[in-house]
């Protein structure tokens, strides 16, 4: 059970981009649609884990002097393996997603856990730690993509839910909602909502969840 | 060794960085065949397109299963007969322009579309799809106001009806000229006939609509303020579907087709 904090905890108690608002540039320009966004998602869950997992395993070996180097590496090619792996079985939503697939490189989550956490703990824990911030990042990314396709486009994984004036219903689109600005609204609004129901300050959950993994090692 | 020695740090950079081109190489060269056959050549797609099956569903696992139904045939044109020895999926008409040998001079006086010289062999395009009213597509292409003009024209069953026309290259002039590739005026030309019931190519692009429902069966609207690069999409069709052009060989088809029937 106390291991599966590491999976939980960054869902919500320290979520990255609410908590510790990292990754918002893709945040905003992928969530227009949840298609898309959830591809996006499962892209950045898989990177963080694979990353974080190989970053510990090799942790001991690193020298310090290329530590950035080594990682930035290894983050570089989970991605192009992601993006090629996206472009070959979604090509159409790898369209869409253009260059942020690559950007996941320079996403801030994927370096902050190494950094912060791979580095100083176990692989199986690193990887737990990364899949858990991938996934707190997906349950972000999802609900301002939700938000913004039944808003923006009526619509919800292309299905209507909202019949829009131009296709003789009732709904008048939002357009602000397909422009990336209005996800930070929506992410405001979020971390707003989130922080009011769960008061847990960033610095404190980190330093707790850093005294328990010493423990377990 | 200690962990921030030069050899130590060469090691672990090298070998990381082995992994991990391995890594990458490896899973671009599994991938990268899967990708090549999942994207279809443009072209393919602009014949498609033609055939008025890319509608609203343009994506690409779409694309493949269609193209499933396409047939590339090479045509000998001055023969208007199949040949079998070229290899239809690699050949490109474009490419053949500068070669003298595998190109004819056209005659000044049935030269409509200015080219000077024409392929001798040209790709036709069999739709096999049951769902689909075109049932052939072919390329035409000719010279505009400013540029060359290249594109595919579609033809129903009976090798008269015109299923679909669609031009995927021109420089004409833009907001007039251009409009060429409008969709909705691509639409007005289905449904029109090339051929007369004395079997004089009719095909004509008009000013003046009539209300005719003889003539108006060949009749197409004209672009207005584009009246050159229009009278350059007539002179076009006119030569390719003429007597110099793919005529001989629907003539055949057709007469085939009547054979078949009694």
């Amino acid at each position: 059970m106390r291991l599966l904090r590491y999976l939980t905890k960054p869902i919500i108690d320290s979520n990255p981009i609410t908590v510790q608002i990292l990754g918002l540039c893709s945040a905003l320009a992928v969530s227009q649609s949840l298609l898309p966004a959830l591809i996006m998602a499962l892209a950045v869950t898989c990177v963080l884990a694979f990353s974080n997992f190989s970053i510990s395993l090799l942790r001991r070996w690193m020298p310090s002097s290329i530590r950035l180097i080594l990682e930035v590496t290894i983050i570089a090619s989970a991605v192009i393996v992601a993006d090629e792996i996206i472009k070959t079985f979604a090509p159409d939503i790898s369209q869409v997603l253009s260059v942020f697939v690559g950007l996941i490189v320079t996403n801030c989550i994927v370096l902050s856990r190494a950094e912060s956490f791979a580095l100083s703990h176990a692989p199986g824990l690193s990887l737990l730690d990364g899949l858990g911030n991938g996934l707190g990042y997906s349950l972000m990314l999802i609900l301002v993509a939700t938000v913004r396709e039944v808003f923006g486009q009526g619509t919800l994984l292309a299905e209507v839910i909202l019949p829009t004036l131009a296709d003789g219903g009732w709904y008048l689109k939002n357009n602000f909602m397909a422009l990336p600005a209005s996800a930070f609204f929506i992410l405001g609004l979020l971390v707003w909502a989130i922080r009011s129901r769960w008061p847990v300050s960033a610095s404190a959950s980190d330093s707790e969840g850093d005294s328990r993994c010493h423990s377990l090692e | 060794m200690k962990q921030e020695s030069l050899s130590r740090t060469l090691l672990v950079a090298i070998s990381v960085v082995f992994v991990c081109s391995l890594l990458v190489s490896s899973t671009v060269s599994l991938l990268r065949p899967i990708q090549n056959a999942r994207k279809a050549p443009q072209q393919l797609r602009y014949i498609l397109l033609t055939a008025g099956l890319l509608q609203g569903k343009d994506n690409i696992q779409n694309i493949a299963s269609l193209l499933e139904g396409v047939e590339t045939r090479i045509l000998d044109l001055s023969r208007a007969e199949f040949v079998s020895d070229i290899d239809a999926q690699g050949y490109d008409y474009r490419k053949r322009f500068g070669d003298p040998s595998a190109t004819a001079t056209i005659d000044k006086r049935d030269d409509l579309a200015q080219l000077g010289r024409r392929p001798n062999y040209m790709p036709i395009y069999w739709i096999h799809n049951p769902s689909s009213k075109a049932k052939l597509v072919m390329p035409v292409y000719g010279k505009g106001m400013w540029s060359m003009i290249f594109g595919y024209i579609a033809l129903e069953q009976d090798f008269n009806t015109i299923a679909g026309i669609y031009f995927y290259e021109q420089a004409e002039t833009p907001g007039i000229g251009d409009r060429i590739q409008d969709a909705n005026w691509l639409a007005g030309w289905q449904g029109k006939r090339l051929y007369d019931a004395k079997g004089s190519l009719a095909l004509n692009i008009s000013k003046l609509l009539t209300s005719d429902s003889l003539l108006a069966a060949h009749q197409v609207d004209s672009i207005s303020g584009a009246t050159k690069t229009v009278d350059g999409v007539a002179n076009l069709v006119h030569y390719w579907l003429g007597d110099k052009g793919y005529r001989p060989f629907l003539e055949k088809q057709r007469i085939a087709l009547q054979e078949a029937d009694e």
